[in-house]
């Protein structure tokens, strides 16, 4: 399958709404690049996961989890992590199943933002199946897969937070994390709002706070490299410092 | 029968509200600004006058909008079936009560005004009222020809952009015509609606209705602002959206799409209390509020260049060509180191800017330029080039591949033609000087190549005795590159003096001493801690015996939270060595340390570890 790349100040023009709208981006060579990839053929999977529903939002991630695996986890990460590809991809490639998902993309200019071309970084829906794709297939043995996924759709907002930041954006740290939060089950305290602790800032969760405990402790770097039970204990005791 | 006339549907189709609106409603203020002008400037009458369009913004009561309470019973009718239209209409509902609402005005002077609005609704196209009045998407085409060719509007959806302004998306016209008659009409743009069992198209005209035609209003007994007594036509839009109530970006977009036409004389514009016209232009370009000086020159706002532009023709015979003949232009053009962003106006005749075209790969050369049409021959081809807002040169709205192709063609050509002047501008400016000789760059090179080769190893001694080998080992350093280099010049000088910063302890912002980390020196022993800061504190504070230091911490990527770290969760009590007295502290402020030693020595017992590998910084208050 050929991916095109569409030129990077194309995608960030005026017209590229209205183009893609009106299918006009394909068929005019101006706006691609030079670059272009020959990949075994990619199928595409569900890219924006906004979903109330919880059955929904699970059924969604999982699938974009099994296809990511099967069609994208053995591209080259240089292609993978970069947002021309994915943008040039749902724009192109991809347009009948973007518009046959999210009919609104064509019709409201801040939906097709928000959906299609929204920022490749930790707020967007692919990175985030991407992630944990590559953290699962590098670090755990294939039965324990979908365990780690499951964990990850449960805690998103801990998820979030983990992968939002550089420094604890790190496979083993965030599966160990993960493991924790689920055999202690602590999933719903860690994404709760904190509420009797006015001081600290409106929208404080369990869960981010001890991350940020992780975060304070000099040296950071020490985190992913310890022992999941040492591990557990430190986290167990960065919890009781806002939750008796 | 209402005041509102929507025609009834057997079938509900539009479930959706016209793309359009959504579409000019990111055009924002400086979009609906442009569209009503440029219509007045259509409409001129007498070509030796300036048109004139008085701008109000103000607000109104609901009751002095006409037909608002049936507005309000139709919008509560409107059911929305996806998100979008569900969203639009809840923020319609939830202003439907609002105690005043927003309102902006467009009356234009020596102009045409609408004809024949005393016949009301007709299907001849003789007259623009009905055409302007009760029917979307097209436009009156003027009977004289030459006029017509210089029309900005091609696309005949200038009167959306003001619905797309409201928040109800509705607007109200009044005309008055050569023969004196004051009309009021009006639209709204909903979507297919149900109301009293009966099923009614999106689309709602304010209007009257005599033995099924419709006929304007008589323009009587309305509030003083839907007004019109002189000839001409009057936009008002009520429930103006709050993001378009902004005076300062009025007057900016006023200026920088009708500069020519101000300039020449061809257009005045009052906005409230302003008037904006050939002799006010300058001094308004010059008000800083309106177009602010920016920090670092780059703005995307370039009237004041393009004004100054227009005092250097560089050619009025400037030739760009599409597939099929040549066009004719004025150019005028400056070179100046100073200019950062590099823009070409593109005017109608009219006196319209369409577009700060970005000329490919010269976007940030140091020049300005404006491209003018010759004669109403290039302006009839650039109108047919122009987007629908009226904003931009593109070739995608042809249907037809030839002319898409030639439209291209003539576009990429505007984008030569120009860089050719642009290079040979620079050139004069910079003349290349003969030929470099690089005979000492390379020597230089291959002399730093060695020398760093040279650093990076380091001789290594392995075994003792008859088996010792030196062997070559790479430093496991990076090595000395310019930004280690400048990183170790910069450590040499490390601070050691009190730097004054602003930091926010959660009041306001202050200013404070930071204390450079090399001045600080902790330790520990089992609980007991101890702090020393090594400056010479009667440099700093003159006559000030005490003083307060604050603490914050710093995360694992170097952020600070300066509300974050908890002192009295940590200490069980500070004292101030130097005067051998426990001192008062609360989250994270020491109070009242001593400075007549001129150094700070604190020594804290500690009750909770939990924070033994924090990383802390300190502030003293100024």
């Amino acid at each position: 399958m050929k991916v095109r790349l569409l030129k990077e100040e194309y995608l960030k023009s005026d017209n590229l709404f209205d183009d893609f709208c009106n299918n006009l981006i394909e068929g005019d060579i101006d706006h691609f690049s030079e670059d272009e990839y020959i990949l075994p053929e990619l199928r595409p999977f569900p890219f924006y996961l906004a979903y109330k529903d919880a059955d929904q939002l699970e059924k969604s991630f999982m699938e974009a989890f099994k296809i990511i695996k099967e069609d994208y986890i053995k591209i080259d990460r240089e292609i993978t992590m970069s947002q021309q590809f994915w943008h040039s991809l749902l724009l192109v490639n991809f347009r009948d199943y973007v518009i046959e998902e999210h009919p609104a993309v064509t019709t409201n200019k801040n939906r097709f933002k928000n959906i299609v071309i929204k920022s490749f970084d930790w707020e967007n829906y692919i990175y985030k199946c991407l992630l944990a794709v590559e953290y699962a297939v590098d670090n755990l043995p294939e039965v324990e897969h979908d365990l780690f996924y499951s964990a990850v759709i449960n805690n998103l907002d801990l998820y979030n937070y983990l992968i939002k930041y550089t420094v604890t954006r790190n496979d083993k740290f965030i599966i160990n994390v993960l493991k924790i939060v689920e055999r202690n089950n602590l999933s719903t305290l860690m994404k709760s709002q904190i509420k009797d602790r006015p001081d600290l800032g409106k929208d404080e969760r369990y869960g981010r706070r001890v991350i940020f405990e992780f975060n304070k402790d000099y040296p950071v770097v020490l985190s992913p490299m310890m022992d999941i039970d040492d591990m557990e204990s430190l986290l167990l005791n960065h919890l009781s410092k806002y939750k008796s | 029968m209402g005041v509102w006339k929507f025609s009834e549907t057997k079938l509900m189709e539009d479930y959706n509200f016209n793309p359009i609106l959504e579409r000019f409603y990111t055009y924002g203020i400086s979009g609906l600004v442009r569209e009503n002008i440029q219509n007045s400037l259509d409409h001129r009458l007498d070509k030796r006058k300036p048109v004139e369009v008085v701008i109000e913004l103000g607000k109104l009561n609901g009751n002095d909008i006409p037909g608002f309470d049936e507005i309000k019973n139709r919008i509560k009718a409107l059911m929305g079936t996806n998100q979008y239209s569900k969203e639009t209409i809840d923020n319609m509902k939830a202003h439907l009560n609002d105690r005043s609402y927003d309102f902006i005005s467009f009356e234009d002077k020596n102009t045409k005004g609408l004809s024949g609005s005393n016949f009301g609704y007709s299907v001849s196209g003789k007259y623009s009222y009905s055409a302007y009045a009760y029917s979307k998407g097209i436009h009156f085409e003027d009977s004289d020809k030459v006029n017509e060719k210089l029309r900005g509007g091609s696309h005949g959806i200038g009167k959306i952009a003001s619905n797309a302004a409201s928040i109800l998306y509705t607007m109200f016209f009044a005309n008055c015509d050569e023969y004196s008659n004051e009309t009021l009409g009006g639209t709204i743009q909903l979507i297919d609606h149900q109301l009293d069992g009966k099923t009614y198209r999106s689309t709602g005209y304010y209007t009257d209705e005599i033995s099924d035609k419709y006929i304007p209003y008589k323009n009587e007994e309305y509030h003083r602002v839907f007004h019109k007594s002189t000839r001409g036509l009057k936009i008002i839009v009520p429930f103006l959206r709050e993001s378009f109530v902004n005076k300062d970006m009025i007057i900016q977009s006023i200026c920088d799409s009708f500069m020519l036409a101000i300039i020449n004389e061809d257009l005045v514009v009052h906005f409230n209390d302003i008037t904006i016209n050939a002799l006010t232009f300058e001094d308004i370009l010059d008000e800083n509020n309106i177009f602010p000086e920016t920090d670092n020159g780059k703005t995307d706002v370039f009237t004041k260049l393009y004004f100054r532009t227009y005092q250097n023709l560089h050619s009025d015979n400037f030739i760009i060509s599409d597939k099929h003949q040549d066009y004719r232009f004025k150019l005028y053009f400056t070179y100046d180191e100073s200019i950062l962003t590099g823009r070409t106006g593109i005017y109608r005749s009219i006196g319209m800017k369409i577009e700060d075209k970005k000329i490919v790969s010269n976007v940030n050369k140091p020049y300005n330029a404006l491209l003018i049409p010759y004669s109403v021959e290039e302006d009839v081809f650039l109108k047919s080039l122009e987007n629908e807002s009226h904003t931009k040169l593109d070739f995608s709205h042809f249907k037809d591949k030839e002319n898409q192709e030639n439209a291209k063609r003539f576009i990429n050509n505007i984008d030569r033609e120009i860089s050719k002047v642009i290079e040979s501008e620079m050139n004069k400016h910079n003349p290349p000087e003969g030929k470099l000789d690089t005979s000492d760059i390379i020597y230089d090179i291959e002399n730093t190549f060695k020398r760093d080769i040279e650093k990076r190893f380091v001789e290594l001694h392995i075994g003792a005795g008859n088996t010792k080998k030196t062997i070559l080992k790479t430093s496991d350093t990076e090595e000395e590159g310019e930004s280690t280099k400048r990183k170790k010049r910069k450590g040499k000088n490390k601070p050691n003096k009190l730097v004054k910063i602003k930091k926010d302890f959660g009041n306001e912002p202050k200013e404070y001493y930071q204390i450079p980390g090399s001045l600080i020196k902790r330790y520990s022993v089992t609980d007991k801690e101890n702090l020393f800061i090594n400056v010479d504190l009667n440099d700093i504070y003159e006559d000030k015996k005490t003083g307060n230091l604050l603490v914050t911490i710093v995360d694992g990527m170097g952020i600070e939270y300066p509300n974050e770290y908890n002192l009295e969760n940590t200490y069980e009590y500070i004292a101030d060595e130097n005067t051998r007295t426990k001192l008062r502290f609360n989250k994270n402020c020491i109070y009242l340390i001593n400075f007549e030693k001129g150094n700070i020595h604190l020594s804290m017992k500690v009750k909770n570890h939990s924070n033994k590998f924090s990383k802390l910084r300190f502030y003293l208050e100024v």
